[in-house]
């Protein structure tokens, strides 16, 4: 069987009189088979656009949820408020002041704690003598 | 990309918990109506630092060391049952996600106080107090690098 290359150089006497030349057999299918190749052909080329249609959108799920989650962040700080403060006080005796006000209600808590365990303590002192006087006497 | 969105995905879901703070409380509860509330930046703490004499109450307390230390201080009252049901929790999510000790907790008939720290055996980095009553409660969170020394003392004397 001769192959493209061959037949593209031949000239157009020679294909002529191939042409004619009635011993040589042409497959009954041939027409068929050529179609079908074509078909296949036109096919496989139409899948390749899809695919690469669809590797494109493949990106596109997974960057506009990253999009919306890193919207979400923004907006969570954003609304709950991360901004730096003002100061309360423009007047430095003023904010001691109430600085001052704060501790002391802190320390007034932290020393009330201080004397209910120091009680406690009393308390286990005086039952840890009772035993021991109980072991004595025993 | 699918990673790069998953991790976003596991930022947001954390992003409470890393928002918990002193200043994300103040800002959320400040300017509510029934709120009282306090702000003094490290600016001011400096400035507090540097006047010539601070008047300090008729007891012997030196604040000076703690005040030149502290780089904020947030101060919420609040006198709205609601608010301070949400309040009380931000401040747990606070303590817990911060990691604070805490350092005592006192239980009276109608209020509980509980006190959170966070440092090392050298110094305090951040101070919560936090009282609870029936109608109101109170937030306090002292941040900076205090002496634990003079920290301690000082809240020993000043009452």
């Amino acid at each position: 069987m001769k192959d493209i290359g061959y037949i593209n150089r031949l000239d157009d006497k020679t294909l002529e009189a191939l042409a004619d030349d009635v011993n040589v057999h042409v497959p009954r299918d041939l027409s068929a088979k050529v179609n079908e190749a074509l078909l296949a052909a036109a096919l496989s080329q139409e899948d390749s656009v899809q695919t690469a249609a669809s590797g494109r959108h493949r990106y596109v799920i997974p960057a506009a949820l990253s999009f919306v989650c890193a919207a979400a962040v923004f907006a969570s700080l954003h609304f709950r408020g991360y901004g730096q403060p003002e100061d309360t006080f423009d007047d430095p005796y003023l904010a001691y002041a109430a600085f001052e006000q704060a501790f002391s209600r802190v320390s007034g808590k932290v020393n009330d704690c201080a004397r209910i365990s120091s009680a406690a303590d009393h308390a286990i002192e005086l039952t840890s003598a009772t035993m021991n006087r109980l072991k004595i006497n025993e | 990309m699918k990673y790069f969105a998953t991790f976003a995905a596991m930022l947001l879901l954390s992003i409470s918990a890393f928002a918990q703070d002193g200043k994300s409380i103040y800002n959320k509860y400040a300017g509510h109506k029934k709120v009282e509330a306090v702000y003094i930046s490290s600016a001011m703490f400096r400035i507090m630092g540097k006047l010539p004499e601070l008047e300090i109450n008729d007891k012997d307390v030196n604040l000076a060391p703690v005040v030149k230390s502290l780089n904020g201080m947030y101060l919420i009252e609040c006198e709205n049952r609601e608010l301070c049901a949400k309040l009380k929790a931000d401040v747990e999510k606070m303590v817990s996600a911060g990691k604070y000790e805490l350092m005592m907790e006192i239980r009276e008939e109608d209020e509980t106080v509980r006190i959170y720290t966070i440092g090392t055996e050298e110094e305090i980095r951040g101070f919560v107090f936090f009282v609870m009553e029936d109608d109101e409660c109170t937030f306090i969170n002292f941040d900076g690098c205090i002496p634990r020394e003079s920290f301690e003392k000082a809240l020993s004397k000043a009452r």
